[in-house]
């Protein structure tokens, strides 16, 4: 038997958690049972097996009820019930079987499922596109993509198996009592309906307890980290001290809220209990009579009774798993919103461009607003750039600068007006051919864990050693080199080397040298460099612009002055056009 | 994995009244669960129906609502104890500085650490709590059979000694490896995750996307057969509990039935023996199971130790070597150098400087050429490896951080506001302020207008959820925040960053408004042009040159 006391719980059980109730979201749920589909298999294994551990059971405490009923009458048990003994011995073994097999087959649905979200997010993301993403909050697409994920396994792997176990299991005890007993059948049976009913009725207390207190618990369990963000400051400024006792009274009116929530959540699965305990207590009232008297066997006594403490088990372990489901769903929330945010594929994209080593570039009237068009960055905006032009586009922040970049890269669409390539729609163009027109260089370069050399190669994979020393020599990369402890094979990225700032940018320029595409978009290359490391980088860049189409946004009067015709733009239109002149 | 397991227990300690007190009523609720059982057994197997039967009318609804107690009483216990660590590792990181707290920040160890916090509970509830009563449990079992006939404790000392010593120690080890697996999996799924979120432009510019997605389908199968290796061990450690216990049944079985043939046991009391042996059965299976728990328990313990037994970098001196108040608020720096450890190059390499009083000095530089070092030497975040700064005649060396920072008033490049109302954020400048003065700053920040413009003025609400400031109003909550301290010097880290250069110059102009008669030192990687200025320096090499006129005048560009 594996049911008896369940023990002094493990994670806080039926909804211990001041989560708003799942159930009220429809897009989380839907999103997980579209996710639950490739993992069905491993799903149908393990509620399979789970089944096949759950009968076990029933076999295994029938057995049992008789050969305990013989060693009560001092029966060599060894000698006379070794047939039954044989028997109980497989039925464990089998059943302990299924019970790994099933857990291993609910992980590895668990694992399906997050191998997959995972793939699609990702895909969808990048669908999506950068300039959506920066929308979102910092770091909230990383996040996504781990524990966001990561979240989801229990939903497959526990969550439901044990529902339909759950439901399936205490059918099939029902039918083992029933075959013995009608009366007690019938107890468990209005146990059974009981037991659902009271969880109903205190869940729904308790999830409205719950949304109540949400808003106010997060702020409060907010407030800690908030805090410890800006702890440098609370040092500075001498407030430390004075916060941690301010987070101290916090916590403690954190908890008291806390225990509101779950002395009603917790009666959920003091309804379980009830129902257990007065499943075995009936059964035993009801049986101990008819064994007392003879008129039923004791061993048909005892096997009731162990089916009856059975009886709520599968119930049980699925109230354990509501936390599994209730961060599976928080998570699937915030994960169906971004799958949902990218477009779908324009099938109608697939047009070539023509003589695609030199490229003319046109905005005609372009119109285009963020936020469902509360907030207009470009309004009626026409700019022609001819083949191997370099444009230096200046204006106040928001005036629409990036966005330009954004539509020739296809991260934007135009809402009026129209963008070419030469001459072709670029909405028309497939976004990766597209992209293949052009190199871009942006404020910060992101580097990649992994060498400096596979960072620039990271550009154009197929390039040789001997191509990428060339990139790496013509955007002045060669120069710094000696700074850094492996040369070219030096560790970057998240756990490696840190680069400075005119470093990095000169790693982005490295790679643009490598694709050595003929449109060469550069959003503000210089930002974040002083005066003198921005006159290094613009003579790399300017090397880089030669003989290419350059559209450069940048607030930087140097830089601008560096590359030829200058145009200013404000309010989402073009407002000053030197026309290349001096 | 016993020091972190140590350090997690101490952390656990100062709430040991109330925890105790949760696990005795845990304690009182599986007794009754055994008592419902042995009842319900003893009047269906053993006869006792008279007897027994009254017992488990009484036992069963008690047993409900003990349950019930107990849940309450565990989780209690338990917030306060999480409460109680917050706060405490809240103090020791203020302790330890924000050089430490910066490193935290950097690789959102921050959120790690409050998961890390968070898996304490699963000591107490799934490791202290399930093997205290485990082992409890099955020693009052032992007792009770020895009692009942001392031929049949064998089994039950048997089964302890498989489920109880025996597994846990044979699983331990690998449990603790696999455990130390899945984790480095994560961290480098997180690494793969990170470069594909962040790296978006560059992947999409580059074509990069099946490369990039099979660099995370990698990771993500790497993760999952480690976390596969951790489900199949925990489903053994579990099924090979669950068949000793059946064994130990089986075995009871047996030697019982040839105990009663032999007329020396009761059939009534060896049901009570089975029953006892069956109520018993979850607790006892799950034991092995701890394993998993206790080791992950450990680690988070050693991490938050790790962080505890961060070191201030700078201590202030011992109250003996404190010197005189300074006199006056002029700087000299004189040939100083400094380190990021000793086996790093030197980003400060002999910097001579002086701000004299009232000064107004820029430092430039490129990223990464030493300014926040600077910075974080002044503020006396880091001790220099030599060299000496002086303020007012004083060398930081002999003064207390409070003392110095009672004279500096610092916004780092990373300040921002606190979830809080504008008032509560100003008032972390100085708690004593009143209404008047958090006017005066904000005026001088050149935001007064604007906040009382706002419907809730000083009340509004900002940061998450809150109302939106724009960047720059932002950076002057910032700066009346500073202004407020009663300071003779501002240092301000890159207080432009972010913003365009209309709104970086409108902040300068309100900043050389508001500093009258206090130094002020600027951190920036390039001017805008409308600082008032009575220096300028650039860092380079890790020694500072005077540059004058203040930089190339069109650095920062004007409106064409």
């Amino acid at each position: 038997m594996a049911a008896t006391i369940p023990q002094p719980d493990a994670a806080p059980d039926a909804a211990p958690d001041p989560v708003p109730e799942p159930a009220q979201n429809g897009r989380a749920q839907a999103f997980l049972k579209a996710r639950a589909r490739s993992a069905r298999p491993s799903i149908l294994l393990a509620v399979g097996f789970a089944l096949a551990a759950g009968l076990g059971a029933i076999a295994q405490a029938y057995l049992l009820a008789g050969l305990i009923d013989q060693a009560l009458a001092g029966a060599a048990l060894w000698a006379e019930e070794r047939a039954a003994l044989l028997a109980l011995g497989v039925v464990v073994l089998v059943r302990l079987e299924c019970g790994i097999l099933a857990e291993i087959a609910g992980f590895a649905a668990g694992a399906r499922l997050k191998a997959d979200t995972r793939a699609l997010v990702f895909e969808r993301l990048l669908a999506a596109g950068p300039a959506r993403a920066a929308e979102q909050e910092a770091g909230g697409a990383a996040i996504a993509l781990t524990d966001r994920i990561e979240a989801l396994e229990g939903f497959a792997a526990r969550w439901l198996p044990a529902a339909t176990l759950a439901a399936v299991l205490p059918l099939a005890m029902l039918v083992a009592a029933a075959l013995h007993s009608g009366p007690v059948a019938a107890l468990l049976a209005g146990f059974l309906v009981l037991a659902p009913l009271g969880l109903a009725l205190s869940g729904i207390g308790a999830a409205r307890a719950s949304r109540r207190q949400f808003r106010m618990l997060e702020r409060l369990g907010g407030r800690f980290l908030d805090r410890l963000r800006g702890l440098g400051t609370l040092i500075h400024y001498g407030q430390a001290e004075a916060e941690a006792a301010r987070l101290g009274t916090a916590a403690h009116e954190f908890r008291l809220r806390t225990m509101a929530v779950l002395r009603l959540a917790f009666l959920s699965s003091a309804v379980l209990e009830l129902c257990a305990m007065g499943a075995i207590a009936g059964v035993a009232f009801m049986v101990a009579p008819s064994v007392a008297d003879g008129s039923l066997p004791r061993a048909t006594g005892l096997f009731l009774l162990l089916l009856a403490v059975e009886f709520f088990q599968p119930l049980r372990a699925f109230a354990l798993t509501y936390h599994d489901r209730a961060s599976a769903a928080g998570a699937a929330e915030a994960l169906a919103a971004l799958v949902d945010a990218a477009p779908p594929a324009d099938p109608a994209a697939t047009l070539p461009v023509p003589d695609a080593g030199r490229i003319a570039i046109a905005f005609e009237d372009v119109h285009l607003a963020y936020e469902g068009g509360a907030r207009p960055a470009l309004s009626g905006l026409t700019l022609a750039l001819a083949p191997g032009e370099a444009v230096a586009v200046t204006g106040p922040s928001g005036a629409g600068k990036s966005t330009l970049l954004d539509l020739l890269m296809g991260f934007r669409r135009p809402d009026r007006g129209r963008v070419l390539a030469n001459g072709v729609p670029v909405e028309r163009i497939a976004p990766e051919r597209l992209r293949a027109l052009s190199a871009w260089v942006g404020q910060r370069t992101h580097l990649f864990h992994g060498s400096l050399r596979e960072n620039i190669r990271f550009a154009r994979p197929d390039a040789s050693d001997a191509e990428v020393d060339r990139a790496a020599a013509a955007a002045q990369v060669t120069a710094f080199l000696p700074a850094l402890p492996q040369g070219l094979d030096t560790l970057l990225g998240e756990r490696g080397f840190g680069l400075s700032g005119g470093q990095a940018q000169r790693v982005a320029i490295a790679r643009a040298f490598l694709k050595d595409a003929p449109l060469l978009l550069l959003d503000e290359p210089t930002a974040h460099l002083d005066a003198e490391t921005e006159a290094a980088v613009m003579q790399a860049l300017r090397a880089l612009a030669a003989g290419r189409t350059v559209l450069m946004a940048s607030h930087s009067e140097a830089a601008s002055a560096a590359l030829g015709r200058r145009v200013r733009i404000e309010g989402g239109r073009i407002r000053a056009d030197d026309g290349g002149g001096p | 994995m016993m020091p972190g397991l140590r350090f997690a227990l101490a952390l656990l300690a100062p709430r040991r009244g109330a925890l105790v007190a949760g696990a005795l009523v845990a304690l009182l609720s599986v007794a009754l669960g055994l008592g419902v059982l042995l009842a319900a057994g003893a009047a269906i197997a053993g006869g006792a129906a008279a007897a027994s039967l009254p017992l488990l009318r009484l036992f069963a609804p008690l047993r409900v609502a003990v349950r019930y107690a107990e849940r309450l009483a565990t989780h209690a216990a338990l917030f306060r104890v999480l409460a109680d660590i917050r706060v405490w590792l809240f103090a020791r990181l203020a302790a330890a500085g924000p050089i430490a707290l910066g490193r935290l920040r950097a690789g959102d160890l921050l959120n790690r650490m409050l998961s890390d916090i968070d898996a304490l509970d699963a000591l107490y509830l799934r490791v202290l709590v399930p093997v205290g009563l485990a082992m409890l449990g099955a020693g009052a079992l032992l007792l009770f059979v020895l009692w009942l006939d001392p031929a049949l404790a064998m089994v039950p000392l048997l089964l302890l000694l498989v489920v109880a010593v025996g597994l846990p120690l044979v699983l331990a080890r690998r449990q603790a490896r696999i455990g130390a697996e899945v984790g480095e999996r994560l961290s480098a799924l997180r690494v793969d995750a990170v470069d594909a979120a962040e790296g978006m432009r560059e992947i999409l510019g580059a074509g990069a996307e099946a490369r990039m997605a099979a660099r995370l389908a990698a990771s993500t199968k790497a993760l999952a057969t480690a976390q596969g290796k951790a489900a199949r061990q925990n489903a053994l450690a579990g099924a090979l509990a669950g068949g000793a216990v059946q064994a130990g049944l089986v075995a009871f079985l047996l030697l019982g039935a040839e105990r009663i043939a032999a007329g020396a046991l009761e059939p009534a009391m060896m049901a009570l023996g089975l029953f006892a042996i069956l109520a018993l059965a979850e607790l006892l299976a799950a034991l092995p199971r701890a394993g998993l728990a206790l080791g992950q328990a450990a680690g988070a313990g050693a991490r938050l130790a790790a962080i505890a037994a961060t070191p201030a970098p700078y201590p202030d001196p011992a109250r003996e070597a404190a010197a005189p108040a300074p006199q006056g608020f002029a700087l000299e720096i004189e040939g100083l150098l400094a380190r990021y450890g000793a086996d790093r190059p030197l980003v400060l390499d002999g910097l001579c400087l002086s701000i004299p009083e009232g000064a107004r000095v820029a430092i430039l530089g490129e990223s990464g050429a030493g300014k926040s070092t600077l910075a974080a030497l002044l503020m006396r975040m880091i001790p220099p490896a030599a060299g000496r700064i002086r303020l007012g005649g004083v060398d930081l060396a002999a003064m207390t951080g409070a003392a110095l920072r009672a004279r500096i008033a610092y916004v780092a490049q990373d300040s921002a506001l606190f979830s809080a109302t504008i008032r509560e954020n100003l008032l972390i400048g100085s708690p004593e302020a009143d209404e008047a003065a958090l006017w005066r700053a904000l005026d001088a920040a050149q935001l007064g207008d604007f906040v009382r413009g706002l419907p809730d003025g000083l009340e509004t609400w900002c940061g998450e959820g809150g109302v939106r400031l724009s960047g720059g109003q932002a950076r002057r909550v910032l700066l009346a925040r500073a202004l407020l301290r009663a300071a003779p010097i501002l240092l301000l880290d890159e207080p432009t960053a972010g913003l365009d250069p209309d709104t970086a110059r409108a902040f300068m102009a309100a900043l050389n408004g508001a500093a009258a008669g206090r130094s002020v030192i600027l951190i920036t990687h390039r001017l805008t042009g409308a600082e008032a200025l009575t220096m300028c320096v650039r860092i380079a090499g890790g020694r500072a040159e005077i540059v004058t006129p203040p930089s190339p005048p069109a650095a920062g560009g004007s409106p064409s």
